[in-house]
């Protein structure tokens, strides 16, 4: 898999972690909304690590509007490409929590959703490499033309 | 009538090229048909029983001559040679080719027309009155506001992965002729206090679980509008149920959590969206305002020479109404004539009527969600003239609001969803009641058929509303009495136990009869007549044998 922004191809930095000892120190980390419970979030902020969150489509994100500051990193899943919650997840994420870090789209997600993805907040999408070239080539044969201001 | 931009021209031409391409990927493998299916449906484009089926979107009814003109090359160079007009002021190609579709895209957009909006689940092609700013009893003309709305929900980024499609009605008077009650949003264009504004009705909608839609607002300022309908959508995005297809729709999440609770909900979101979403700014709706000028209505001062011809009288009495302009009617163009099916034009037609209107009706031609056509502003002294005209084309049949003026759904000739043949009891009815003087002497009532559940011929609120089943094989037809799309809107009820093909016709004339026998004078109506006696002696007249 790879870290697509915009027509950027990128590594992911984020190590998916499913139990607390599995955290160590300078690192990045994406964490399971079920260990929110379990470990200080601000004890890790302190260590100097960047945490992400994998959430999906079935997650409520205003149960996280009192923590998003501690996230470096929201990562949405798709479960399906035709369940389009996480587009209003991310808008309300964006203009009506605040949350300022890097939001991304993982999961079914078709390259065709990629503008829509862009245009409701998400920084970037995790896909497969072998997809890479049409979700560029979609990215960049956009014109931008829209209705809606952003 | 509206005219495009360049931004909005440009919008359809980008998408021709982008669907194009999905083609392409769909045709070398690299999407999977589930995967196309709703890139496809986003351009109009469905698998049908026998053919893919391309629906074209007519905002809000609204066609120009040069526009029907392209329709019929295209039925004739890309189809067989017709178009079906549908319940929701669209049209629809029933055999198009997949590597043609493109270039039929293309040919649309060369005349400001596309197929976005008409399927998927997205925010429809919102529809309104078909005499919208016709007549003298709005308050406002409401298409200026289903353009904003157009321009609002085309590809909205968040709203176009919803749990099911999602329609918007659109009226600017107390009269209903737009069936908004049945739509998953009516909007009715309302002055509180000299300010303008809209009631907002929830939750309506046909299918298997038809529902009158609820008010959910009174009054929503105008420059409110779009930021309350994203507070509506935002919920239904989140909380509409996807995991059964046919209680997707927002009328099953408000029957679910109830219209209260669902009003807390838009409420808190749209406070909290104040500032901070789409307002609807002055300078934006006096532009659009603009593009919708009427044309210059001629001032010649004459009237219609009297005329003793009866079939014109007939037509005239019928298929008219006076327009709010001085001197001028709306002419109104049947499409259920006995030789077609209802909602179909021929190229022929389609060229004749184009002509038609460019030289009668400032080349404006309007669709109707009862399937029909109008040449919205016509000079009364050139009445007779149009009549002539259109009866060459077999476009004058005087049955408006009748019997035979039946909404019809393309059923199992066509769809794949269908249980059953629509069109054929169509036909039949039409055939059956077709002597004038029968169907003057009946009146106004309204015969809805569907080919199925779903409901595309708005049989739940027909007057009388005919259902087409698979019964064990066969072919047979529920009938529901009482049903209405008006501002009374109501859901019909269903009457008993279905009949065959053969006993349908003959259980309709039982109804009417009941209907004649029991009416105090000609001026009551079959749902007034069926208010007073009730659904028993109807009953009793199709299945007491005794």
């Amino acid at each position: 898999m790879i870290i697509l922004k915009r027509d950027q191809a990128l590594q992911d930095s984020y190590q998916e972690v499913t139990e607390i000892h599995e955290i160590k120190k300078n690192n990045y980390y994406l964490i399971k909304p079920e260990m929110l419970s379990k470990i200080d979030l601000n004890l890790l902020l302190r260590k100097n690590l960047k945490i992400g969150i994998k959430i999906n489509s079935d997650f409520t994100v205003n149960d996280l509007r009192g923590s998003l500051n501690i996230f470096s990193l929201i990562e949405i899943e798709f479960l399906t490409f035709k369940d389009g919650r996480p587009f209003t997840m991310a808008k309300d994420l964006r203009k009506f929590l605040g949350f300022e870090g890097e939001l991304r789209a993982s999961g079914y997600i078709l390259p065709d959703q990629y503008i829509f993805l862009i245009r409701c907040g998400f920084d970037s999408v995790k896909i497969a490499k072998a997809e890479e070239k049409t979700w560029i080539k979609i990215y960049n044969n956009d014109p931008g033309l829209k209705y809606q201001s952003d | 009538m509206y005219r495009y931009d360049e931004f909005d021209k440009k919008i359809v031409f980008e998408r021709v090229k982008q669907f194009e391409e999905q083609i392409n990927r769909r045709i070398n493998g690299k999407l999977t048909e589930d995967e196309f299916k709703p890139l496809r449906l986003m351009n109009g484009l469905y698998l049908q029983l026998h053919a893919y089926m391309l629906r074209v979107a007519i905002p809000y009814g609204e066609l120009s001559s040069k526009q029907l003109k392209k329709l019929a090359f295209i039925a004739d160079k890309y189809d067989r040679g017709y178009g079906h007009f549908t319940t929701r002021q669209n049209i629809q190609f029933n055999w198009p080719k997949l590597t043609e579709v493109p270039q039929i895209l293309n040919e649309l957009a060369k005349v400001e027309m596309h197929a976005i909006q008409t399927s998927g689940n997205c925010i429809r092609n919102v529809t309104s009155d078909h005499f919208a700013g016709l007549l003298d009893d709005e308050v406002e003309d409401p298409r200026p506001w289903c353009e904003i709305i157009r321009k609002w929900s085309t590809f909205h980024p968040e709203f176009s992965f919803l749990p099911r499609k999602f329609k918007i009605a659109v009226i600017g008077s107390r009269q209903d002729r737009a069936a908004m009650m049945v739509h998953d949003i009516g909007l009715r264009i309302v002055k509180v206090d000299n300010k303008l504004g809209f009631e907002v009705y929830v939750g309506g909608g046909q299918g298997r679980t038809p529902v009158i839609a609820k008010k959910i607002r009174s009054f929503i300022p105008a420059h409110n509008l779009l930021s309350y309908l994203e507070a509506i959508l935002k919920i239904y995005n989140q909380l509409g149920r996807r995991d059964n297809i046919y209680k997707a729709r927002i009328k099953i999440l408000l029957n679910e959590i109830g219209i209260e609770k669902f009003k807390e909900l838009v409420e808190k979101r749209f406070i909290d969206m104040v500032n901070k979403s789409v307002m609807v700014d002055d300078s934006e709706i006096t532009k659009i305002k603009s593009y919708f000028k009427n044309p210059k209505i001629s001032d010649v001062n004459l009237s219609l020479k009297k005329n003793k011809n009866p079939e014109f009288k007939n037509w005239l009495a019928l298929n008219t109404l006076k327009t709010k302009f001085k001197n001028h009617s709306i002419v109104m163009v049947s499409l259920k004539s006995k030789l077609y099916p209802p909602g179909d034009l021929d190229s022929n037609q389609m060229r004749a009527l184009a002509k038609i209107s460019e030289k009668y009706s400032y080349g404006q031609i309007r669709v109707t969600h009862e399937q029909n056509l109008i040449l919205p502003v016509v000079q009364n002294y050139e009445l007779y003239n149009i009549w002539k005209q259109l009866s060459l084309q077999n476009l004058a049949t005087p049955n408006i609001g009748l019997v035979t003026d039946s909404i019809c759904c393309p059923g199992m000739d066509y769809c794949a969803l269908a249980t059953a043949r629509s069109i054929p009891i169509a036909q039949r009815i039409n055939d059956h009641f077709n002597s004038f003087k029968l169907q003057k002497k009946i009146g106004k009532l309204r015969i809805k058929i569907s080919g199925c559940i779903n409901a595309c011929g708005h049989h739940h609120v027909g007057n009388i509303g005919v259902l087409g089943l698979d019964k064990n094989g066969e072919e047979s037809y529920q009938i529901t009495l009482g049903g209405s799309s008006d501002e009374n809107a109501a859901i019909g009820k269903i009457i008993g136990a279905s009949f065959s093909r053969e006993e349908i016709i003959t259980a309709i004339e039982k109804i009417i009869n009941v209907y004649l026998l029991n009416r105090k004078n000609e001026k009551q109506t079959f749902l007034q007549t069926l208010k007073v006696i009730g659904l028993e002696p109807f009953k009793r007249a199709l299945y007491d044998n005794s």
